[in-house]
């Protein structure tokens, strides 16, 4: 498998206010010396406390924001800016309220600039691999939350990118509704063969989904354990999350992650 | 389950026979019955000598006045020459204010250089300028359009302007992750999310514009229903006088009821 990210060195520093002296501005670090590689068709999940930076980096690699210091590769030439081989997904889903279900998928296809009929059989395609054809017509508030996620998830699959950036998609939904819609991505995955980048603060989740798991620190975030997650097939009908595997991963990515949450309570207790 | 259905089949035609009018009897009752009561009141009121019948004659006299009016064509006159200037006006605010607020939303360096004088503005009464739009532009049409146009100017800039500042700022990060180019991302995005907001701007328009009519034709007109007014009052057709006020009731209500459905027809996709 070649490689599809790399980030080199990347760190990202903010200007904020600073809360103690009036008026005066200082550097914040939110992420520091990222320096990872995810393989072309991998799933990784980065997981980690919250406030380590995880949607910086998100936003980095959609090309939202830029890094301060350090570069970020796709297929080995630097990102400048958003692009259409990237497709992201948000946790609040981002659906646009004013288009039916399925001209929110036609919206990316629109600015891929495709003609008319292919335009509206992708859409119709997509929404039929996330099992909602009869929902073509439905507007976002007329849809659950798990319907809604799954028509961003197909928004983002439609234009075709090379690679699916995942925002804590499934952290605003009920249990139930999650698992399956885990599942039904593991199965989207293996069907489009994408390299998914999943950010995550389950580590149910993360382990579940991840092919490999990488472990973010504490603030300033940067990498702390990258943990190879081997189970063969997760699309089995068998409860993967009683296995000895599944439970063993599972308690190693606990630990690691143990660690930074108890550094975030000392630091927060010191400065306060 | 076979008997459930059997069951529920049968009940349904029967709910809509007798449930159905009953409601709609409710509804409709719930509708009116004030107003009824306070047609009833305006009748009586004067016919027993709780008020002088001289300064408020009957309801059913009025009516009288009225549809004598409408036989004579004098109440078309007047109606049709101050919805012509309420149009005008409101028209004219509409080319004007929209596009501007379009622009003082999107750009902040605009909105910062014109929030002051806005401020300044929407906080003038318009009525206290009008006797300089009657200084300036004369006692004719103009000045008369002219004040309408200034009234409905203030409420719809400033709600397009909030309109386009308060765009979900994630939907235009997720149009930026595809790649739309600012253009795209306008005429896309900010335009269609700012619709419901501005369509509270027109109809708030739509208010003020009959009401800074009404003042502007009793101050100086030939024609009109706010002359018509004032001028049957100094002529102590005090029925007639009436009947003219109640048109300019029909009148807003209308206006109010075209611009609710316009709303309607534009913001399907809101929940209620």
């Amino acid at each position: 498998m070649s490689e599809k990210i790399k980030f080199e060195q990347v760190s990202k520093t903010f200007k904020v206010r600073d809360p103690q002296k009036k008026n005066a501005i200082r550097e914040f670090t939110a992420v520091k010396d990222l320096e990872f590689t995810v393989k072309d068709g991998e799933f990784l999940v980065i997981v980690g406390p919250s406030g380590c930076g995880k949607s910086t980096l998100l936003d980095m690699l959609g090309g939202l924001i830029k890094p301060t210091t350090g570069r970020i590769l796709l297929n080995g030439t630097p990102i400048h800016g958003p692009g259409l081989e990237r497709g992201i997904v948000f946790q609040q889903y981002a659906l646009f309220p004013w288009k039916t279900a399925l001209a929110n998928i036609e919206f990316g296809l629109e600015a891929k600039g495709v003609s008319k009929k292919e335009k509206q059989e992708k859409a119709r395609e997509y929404l039929a691999l996330v099992g909602l054809s009869e929902f073509a017509y439905r507007y976002p508030h007329e849809l659950s939350g798990g319907m809604k996620q799954r028509v961003a998830i197909a928004r983002s699959l439609a234009y075709d990118p090379e690679v699916l950036l995942m925002d804590e998609p499934f952290a605003a939904l009920d249990a139930q509704t999650r698992e399956s819609l885990q599942e039904e991505l593991l199965q989207i995955w293996e069907k489009t063969k994408k390299t998914i980048v999943f950010i995550t603060h389950g580590i149910d989740e993360a382990v579940f989904l991840g092919q490999r798991v990488a472990v973010m620190t504490s603030r300033p975030g940067t990498l702390k354990e990258m943990i190879d997650i081997s189970f063969d097939s997760r699309t089995g009908e068998e409860d993967l999350r009683s296995t000895p595997e599944f439970t063993g991963a599972r308690h190693e990515v606990w630990t690691l992650l143990r660690e930074e949450v108890n550094k975030t309570h000392y630091k927060e207790n010191v400065t306060v | 389950m076979n008997t459930e259905k059997t069951i529920s089949i049968p009940m349904k035609p029967a709910r809509s026979l007798t449930v159905f009018p009953l409601q709609t009897f409710k509804y409709v009752f719930k509708k009116t019955i004030i107003i009824l009561l306070f047609a009833l009141i305006w009748e009586v009121a004067p016919r027993l000598g709780w008020v002088d019948a001289v300064f408020l004659p009957p309801l059913s006299e009025v009516l009288v006045a009225w549809l004598e009016l409408l036989r004579s064509g004098d109440l078309f006159t007047h109606f049709s020459a101050s919805i012509t200037r309420s149009f005008l006006g409101f028209i004219l605010a509409l080319a004007i204010a929209i596009p501007l607020g379009l622009l003082i939303g999107w750009y902040p360096i605009v909105h910062e250089l014109f929030s002051p004088i806005l401020e300044l503005f929407r906080n003038t009464a318009a009525l206290a300028l009008l006797p300089v739009f009657i200084l300036i532009l004369g006692i004719g049409e103009t000045s008369k359009v002219a004040i309408i146009l200034f009234a409905c100017l203030w409420p719809l800039l400033l709600n397009t302007i909030n309109a386009v500042r308060n765009v979900d700022p994630l939907l235009i990060k997720c149009a930026k992750s595809m790649n739309l180019t600012p253009f795209q991302l306008f005429y896309k995005v900010i335009i269609p999310a700012s619709i419901p907001t501005i369509f509270t701007g027109i109809r708030l328009a739509g208010t003020s514009s009959i009401l800074v009519l009404i003042a502007a034709e009793m101050v100086g007109a030939k024609e009109g229903l706010g002359f018509f007014i004032s001028y049957t009052q100094f002529n102590f057709q005090i029925a007639e006088m009436y009947a003219g006020i109640v048109t300019i009731s029909l009148l807003g209500l209308l206006l109010n009821q075209f611009l609710i459905t316009l709303e309607r027809r534009f913001s399907r996709w809101k929940s209620v």
